[in-house]
């Protein structure tokens, strides 16, 4: 039974196809010589990972103004004007390796 | 406190020029004077971009504004980070892999219009123009305010430091410069911040709710809606900052001394790092000199910090060092523009072969730093922080949605650009110039970008819809070397490796200008 299901597991792949894994194809058939016909998908994929993260950006840059007019206390301003710079690093690590992996 | 200040200054000048000559290697032309920039790692990188980003004229005066305005304030440094997150995920890689080096470049490339490349030449002059005067007039302020000297002392100690500079070294010792400068910054301010800390107790301020006070309530802004406090104009704000951030021409250039694609990520990546560390001084001297230097100009009142609070030899010699640290913010930030906007003028002006090149840039470079002179003696010196936020606002109404369209977008045209740019340009030009003469008020109206940002947008698109027929030949192969990958396009003879890396000029009238 448990075997079963691990073969269905296997499959997976192809339910990634919206994440990084689905690359692979569209970069391995451009290794292959026909690289102008693979570059609008590749584009697609970069350009839907980083409007992810600008909306990430847009989210915490709108969201963290307002939020802090219901928090009356001005150290918890300090604080979250300083967590938003950890925030931008965070998210900036995470937009580098979700890149990278696209390309690879 | 005068000798202390100006051993200060005058250290850092010295170290400035010495540094950017350090390096004896004269390039024979301006493309090894470039490609001489090509084996910066990312970290230094990332230091030299930082550098020139947390300017002086920005770092006082974001640490002013929070003391005078209020808690609001304390998101401007926030805004202005989290536009590299933006530079990371919508532009520096593709960037790199253009082989372009400074926006003009790119976009003749990209929109195969040299017309277009002297069109955007003249807004990357002014938006380093306004750059320019900010920084002047700042170090004008901080030399009149700590030794009493004229002002105009400060501009040339800065206008001839940052001219030795770029004309003694190359692209590469210009960003060791700045990184030296960087962390030179770094720790002066947090160092002096600490001092200042421990001498008012170790604890926070005692006012700390009166400074709450100053939360969203409705107030007047000024040029380009710095200091409005009210929640529409923070955020109008912090838009221009994010996005201005995208289109800077001094950042754009930086992201050519990558080796690659991945490297200039990575460096995009150390500069989040460095800034994030850089983030606190404001916040701290903000703070701190709300509750002990009451009334002081925005530009002014982190200097008169530590000789507030520790009086004596201590104090002028922590006042001395601010000083020093505040002109090496001035240096770093005057060296970066005036590289890149002398950079771009002289490829727009002149022809000549590689040795020409070299002769214009300086010739450029000198030229603009007149120019930036000229501009801060006919102008009154107001606060740094409103003509900073101009820049910005330009630049996020013009370079921005030109960079973004041109790498994401194949269906661009030079038209829809050229459009673009001047609807963006124009638009925040009318709104800076009604709100001076005091026809509008309000959030919107006195902070453009969020009028001037869309409405770029949709010009470029619009008008890139009604001219098909211009876009450019060959755009299909420009995305594909713009988004492949290195190891995925090609032999290396055809990447930009250490000597290809101009190929991209090779068929351009300019391309010896380099």
């Amino acid at each position: 039974m448990s075997v079963g299901r691990r073969v269905v597991v296997s499959r997976r792949p192809a339910a990634l196809g919206h994440g990084p894994a689905s690359v692979r194809p569209a970069s391995v058939r451009s290794f292959d010589g026909s690289a102008a016909t693979d570059v609008p998908a590749i584009v697609g994929l970069q350009l839907r990972q980083g409007l992810r993260t600008v909306a990430a950006v847009g989210g915490l840059l709108v969201g963290a103004p307002v939020l802090a007019a219901w928090v009356p206390d001005p150290w918890a301003w300090v604080a979250l004007s300083v967590a938003m710079q950890a925030a931008w690093v965070a998210l900036a690590v995470r937009q580098l390796r979700r890149a990278e992996r696209l390309e690879r | 406190m005068s000798v202390a200040v100006l051993t200060g200054i005058a250290f850092v000048g010295v170290l400035g020029v010495v540094a950017g000559a350090a390096r004896p290697r004269r390039s024979v032309g301006m493309s090894d004077f470039h490609v001489a920039a090509r084996a910066v790692p990312p970290w230094w990188n990332g230091a030299a971009i930082s550098s020139e980003f947390t300017s002086a004229a920005a770092c006082l005066g974001t640490a002013g504004l929070i003391a005078a305005h209020g808690s609001p304030m304390l998101w401007y440094p926030a805004g202005a980070a989290a536009g590299f997150v933006l530079v990371l995920a919508l532009v520096v890689a593709p960037l790199r892999r253009s082989g372009t080096y400074t926006l003009p470049d790119f976009a003749e490339w990209r929109l195969g219009s040299a017309r277009l490349r002297g069109f955007t030449t003249c807004f990357v002059l002014v938006i380093g123009l306004v750059l320019l005067v900010a920084q002047l007039h700042a170090a004008g302020a901080v030399v009149r305010l700590l030794t009493g000297l004229p002002p105009w002392l400060g501009w040339a100690a800065v206008a001839a430091a940052a001219l030795g500079v770029a004309f003694a070294g190359e692209l590469g010792s210009v960003t060791s410069v700045q990184a030296a400068q960087f962390w030179l910054k770094l720790v002066v301010f947090l160092g002096v911040g600490a001092a200042c800390w421990w001498a008012s107790g170790g604890r926070p301020p005692a006012g700390g709710a009166a400074w709450f006070e100053g939360a969203y309530r409705t107030g007047g802004a000024e040029l380009a809606g710095a200091g409005d406090p009210s929640l529409p104009g923070v955020l109008a704000v912090l838009l221009a900052c994010a996005l201005g951030t995208v289109g800077l021409p001094h950042v754009i250039v930086r992201v050519y001394t990558c080796s690659d694609g991945s490297g200039a990520r990575r460096a995009i990546v150390a500069t989040q790092v460095m800034l994030a560390a850089f983030c606190v001084v404001p916040p701290l001297y903000g703070v701190l000199g709300h509750v002990h230097v009451r009334g002081a100009a925005a530009d002014e009142m982190m200097l008169l910090l530590p000789a507030r609070l520790l009086p004596g030899v201590v104090g002028e010699a922590l006042t001395g060092l601010l000083a020093a640290g505040a002109f090496a913010a001035f240096l770093a930030t005057t060296g970066g523009v005036l590289a890149a906007v002398g950079g771009a003028v002289s490829a727009c002006v002149s022809r000549g072969g590689a040795r020409g090149g070299a002769r214009s840039f300086r010739a450029a470079v000198a030229a603009v730093m007149v120019a930036a002179l000229a501009v801060t003696a006919a102008t009154t010196p107001g606060a740094s922080v409103p003509l900073m936020l101009l820049g910005f606002s330009l630049s996020a109404a013009t370079f921005c949605p030109m960079l973004v369209l041109a790498i994401w977008w194949p269906r661009l045209t030079d038209a829809g650009v050229a459009a673009g740019i001047a609807l963006g340009g124009g638009v925040t030009a009318a709104l800076v110039v009604a709100e001076q003469a005091g026809v509008w008020t309000g959030a919107l109206t006195s902070c453009p970008a969020p009028v001037a940002v869309p409405a770029a947008f949709a010009g470029m698109i619009m008008i890139s819809l009604v001219t098909p027929g211009r876009t450019p030949r060959g755009v299909g192969s420009m995305m594909g070397r713009m988004h492949l990958p290195e190891h995925l396009a090609g032999p290396p003879a055809h990447r930009s490796s250490h000597h290809e890396g101009r190929s991209s000029h090779e068929h351009s009238p300019y391309g010896d200008d380099y």
